[in-house]
């Protein structure tokens, strides 16, 4: 039989009634309001859940701070905002495989830099952010990116650019929820934090993990390694440092790397009408094919199922954009800029050195020296200097 | 305004602050207030039509009560059946009777032009259409006085914990509560916030958890296996009853705090041994509501028996009719019909097992009873079936596949993780099996207490999934 407990009588007056619930409410919230409390000072003093606005206001006001979540990184949002803010004539888009192209490589252009690189992921982004950009924010110069895999036809779309863009202006409930979720689970991360909050060093970055890391979007959009620079030689042997590992994923067809034959004639023709709307804007679009470490090109080269496709793709790229007159550099192989896997932090992530040696061999394009003035002297002495490495460029700042 | 979400929590405080410190006339017209602001949330024009149809049957109990002439009083109960049956059948069944007729017109060659309504479903309205009617029938039935108090009778349709998902609680047992000022009672208020917190778990981190497990299966039933539908199948059930129970705990716990106390609606459904049980303790209100406006008046079981049969039938249609204007639900209510049926031919003292302890009396089953229980709960998974599928068609598709596919794949995480929260939930209940709320541990040490409840509350922080999953129910 169900039972149901007893209920006792009410007595007293109204105040001794609710004063002892009351009072036993608040002891039993005690214990988690502290402990969300703590976790939300936390995620305030950090960085961690500024909306964008404060983000970019902050490092206007001190530029030499790094911007990196550890939850929701707003990668579209922060960046986009920045561009719409800093109007670059020089910017950089693409996916991650281009965010280390930095101001300083852009001599007299600098100020006017801005490095999108994490904003594009597929050819429906690229076709978005075209098409919402406003045209007063066109760039002169817009370095492009271009991956293979956005003209798979197996690998859909990640991300709505239009709703990753919309993210981070200003309070969410659940961004909160979900940050102090992931500080719970990360107690070290937590602790580590809160002793930061509570004894202030110079600590600037926003956001805990480049907090935590070191690493982190600098102002010029521009991202600084987490990684610490190897330092013997033995260090510098590569290591490809995603998981898992790029090579892997083109020999079992996974991820970006479904096997196909040809590329997508209807991502192809999007590349197309998109290069179409630009030239009409007069913007000098260079085409850039970023680099795979040699044993990811290799397997890209010669395994029968990624074979065709990759040849068509390193084929049409070049025809391509030549039909608008725009240029296109294939740094595929790292040697086409004269150095190795070293240069590589990964199967298919080149480090700035690489990307310096990319802009410099550019500049033999006779336009792209006009439109970048100053360049190929900051670049040439960065670049001879002997602080500088495979990964890092000293420009003697 | 949901119970889940953060307006609703800041909405309820405030009612609550203001509530306690007003006498019984002030309380009333908070609860009123407040209900149209809960409702109104959504869509004030609902809200108005909530306004129009409970005022009709505000007056009929008036009428009804100064009407001597039975004629005339038939006539005033048939305006309220009318205006709330018509309100809702216009709402709920227009479509689905014009879709119908279309294809069965299409049938012999026929393509009448017909429209359909483009409006959306008023929240609530089969539950509180339901509630107005045990109103005007029992004071019909001269089994209930009429109220006289706009307000109080406003109070009970309008108070929001049971607004919009039930429970369908019956006239004569509420509107008394809101003669008297309610009196704040700490026992009571403790006791209510431990359900909400169990309604509130079983909502949000089991529920909301298997209902991504089950989309993921229903809404491609092509391309999966008859192993992942039979499984998203039980979450399915697990789900629809975490998802119901869970509200029914929070609408009887904030209830509670408020004062008012609201019937049960589930009693562990789950450890029936019989589908008649199983129909004593699930979903209670609508069932009870049923059996004394339906099923009684159409003769019970003191009829022929081809009557009985027939009536069975017809109170399961209408049930099943009831949850929504799609064939899946007959399909469902039907299937339970005959269930109920079979069951009470072989089994004629089966229904008495919903007034004993579910699943019997010891802590361990016997094998008896673990057979019939696993037997109902199987036979009740036929029914989801249907409840749950887009269409008779795809249901059919996805018990044969159950039936004939039997290709295994590897468990994901997230169907492993399903499983965690499926034992959790059935070990909880059924130890505590007794007590009406699964949460009773007023008897524990206050650190063990504590700990149950940082237990759940934490688990509902960090486990309930971003993204908004609607109550089931909230669509009928």
């Amino acid at each position: 039989m169900l039972r149901v407990s007893p209920v006792p009588a009410v007595q007293g007056s109204s105040r001794n009634i609710w004063r002892p619930f009351l009072l036993h409410l608040l002891l039993f919230s005690l214990l988690p309001g502290l402990l969300l409390l703590a976790g939300e000072a936390v995620l305030q003093t950090s960085g961690e859940v500024w909306p964008l606005p404060r983000v970019t206001a902050y490092q206007r006001a001190h530029p030499d701070s790094l911007f990196l979540r550890s939850v929701d990184q707003l990668f579209y949002a922060y960046k986009y905002r920045r561009i719409l803010e800093s109007r670059p004539s020089i910017l950089v888009a693409g996916s991650s495989r281009t965010m280390k192209f930095r101001a300083p490589m852009f001599g007299d252009r600098a100020d006017s830099f801005y490095n999108g690189g994490g904003i594009l992921n597929s050819l429906r982004d690229l076709h978005d952010f075209s098409v919402t950009l406003p045209s007063s924010v066109t760039p002169a110069v817009l370095l492009l990116g271009l991956d293979p895999w956005w003209f798979n036809e197996q690998v859909a779309p990640a991300f709505s650019f239009a709703d990753e863009i919309a993210k981070g202006a200003g309070f969410s409930f659940d961004e909160h929820v979900m940050a102090l979720r992931w500080l719970f689970v990360n107690p070290r991360v937590l602790a580590n934090q809160a002793r930061l909050a509570l004894r202030p060093d110079d600590n600037r970055a926003v956001g805990i993990a480049a907090r935590e890391t070191g690493g982190g979007f600098r102002f010029d959009g521009s991202h600084k390694s987490r990684l610490p620079t190897p330092r013997t030689e033995q260090e510098w042997a590569f290591v490809d440092r995603e998981t898992p590992p790029v090579l892997e994923r083109v020999k079992s067809g996974t991820g970006n790397f479904p096997p196909a034959n040809s590329l997508s004639r209807d991502r192809v023709a999007m590349l197309d009408a998109v290069l179409t709307a630009y030239q009409t804007r007069h913007v000098l679009v260079i085409g850039y094919l970023p680099p795979f470490s040699s044993e990811v090109l290799a397997q890209l080269e010669s395994d029968p199922r990624h074979r065709l496709f990759w040849a068509d793709f390193r084929r049409a790229m070049p025809e391509l954009l030549g039909k608008h007159g725009f240029p296109l550099f294939d740094a595929s192989a790292t040697a086409s800029v004269g150095l190795d896997d070293r240069a590589m932090s990964d199967g298919f992530h080149a480090e700035e050195t690489f990307q310096a040696k990319v802009v410099r061999a550019l500049l033999d394009d006779e336009r792209i020296r006009a439109a970048l003035p100053g360049t190929q002297a900051v670049l040439d002495r960065a670049l001879a200097s002997p602080g500088t490495n495979y990964w890092q460029l000293d420009f003697g700042r | 305004m949901v119970f889940t979400s953060l307006p609703f929590l800041v909405f309820y405080a405030i009612v609550f602050a203001l509530y306690w410190p007003l006498g019984k006339e002030g309380q009333n017209r908070l609860t009123v207030l407040s209900g149209l602001v809960f409702y109104g949330w959504w869509d004030w024009r609902f809200a108005v039509l909530l306004l129009a149809t409970t005022g009709v049957d505000f007056g009929v109990g008036l009428a009804l009560e100064r009407e001597p002439n039975e004629r005339k009083r038939r006539a005033w109960v048939l305006l309220s059946l009318v205006t709330n049956l018509g309100v809702l059948g216009f709402f709920k069944y227009f479509n689905f009777f014009a879709d119908s007729f279309a294809r069965l017109s299409a049938v012999f060659g026929l393509h009448p032009s017909i429209f359909t309504l483009k409006v959306a479903l008023p929240m609530g309205i089969s539950f509180y259409t339901f509630q107005a009617l045990s109103y005007t029938i029992d004071v019909y039935r001269r089994e209930l006085e009429a109220v006289h108090d706009p307000v109080r009778y406003f109070s009970f349709i309008l108070f929001f914990p049971h607004l919009v998902a039930g429970p369908i609680v019956r006239a004569r047992n509420l509107l008394g509560q809101f003669k008297v000022r309610r009196t704040f009672n700490p026992a009571v208020a403790s006791d209510a916030l431990r359900q909400i917190l169990w309604g509130y778990f079983i909502k949000v981190v089991i529920a909301d958890n298997m209902a991504t497990v089950v989309s993921q299966s229903y809404d491609h039933v092509a391309t999966t296996s008859g192993w992942q539908l039979l499984y998203a199948t039980v979450c399915f059930a697990i789900q629809i009853y975490c998802d119901f129970a869970g509200y029914t705990h929070i609408a009887i716990g904030i209830a509670k705090l408020l004062g008012i106390d609201l019937m049960r609606n589930f009693a562990y459904p789950y450890f029936s041994r019989s589908i008649p049980e199983f129909w004593g303790r699930w979903h209670i209100s609508l069932t009870t509501w049923f059996r004394d406006y339906v099923y009684l008046p159409l003769g019970g079981n003191r009829v022929t028996s081809r009557r009985w049969i027939l009536n069975v039938l017809l109170v399961f249609l209408a049930s099943g009719f009831w949850h929504g204007a799609n064939w899946t639900f007959l399909a469902w209510g039907l299937l339970h019909g005959f269930l109920y049926l079979a069951y009470s031919m072989v089994w004629p003292d089966s229904q008495r097992l919903a007034t004993e302890t579910p699943g019997g009396d010891s802590i361990v089953p016997s094998v008896r009873s673990l057979i019939q229980i696993a037997l109902t709960f199987s036979l009740t998974c036929v029914g989801w079936v249907f409840f749950r599928a887009a269409s008779i068609g795809d249901a059919l598709v996805i018990l044969q596949k159950i039936a004939v596919d039997v290709t295994t794949t590897s468990p994901a995480f997230m169907y492993k993780h399903a499983a965690v929260w499926m034992a959790l939930l059935l070990a909880i209940e059924w130890f505590q099996r007794e007590y009406a709320n699964p949460l009773h541990v007023e008897a524990l040490p206050r650190p063990l207490r504590w700990s149950v409840y940082y237990a759940l509350a934490s688990a509902i922080f960090m486990f309930a999934p971003m993204n908004y999953t609607p109550f089931i129910y909230f669509q009928f």
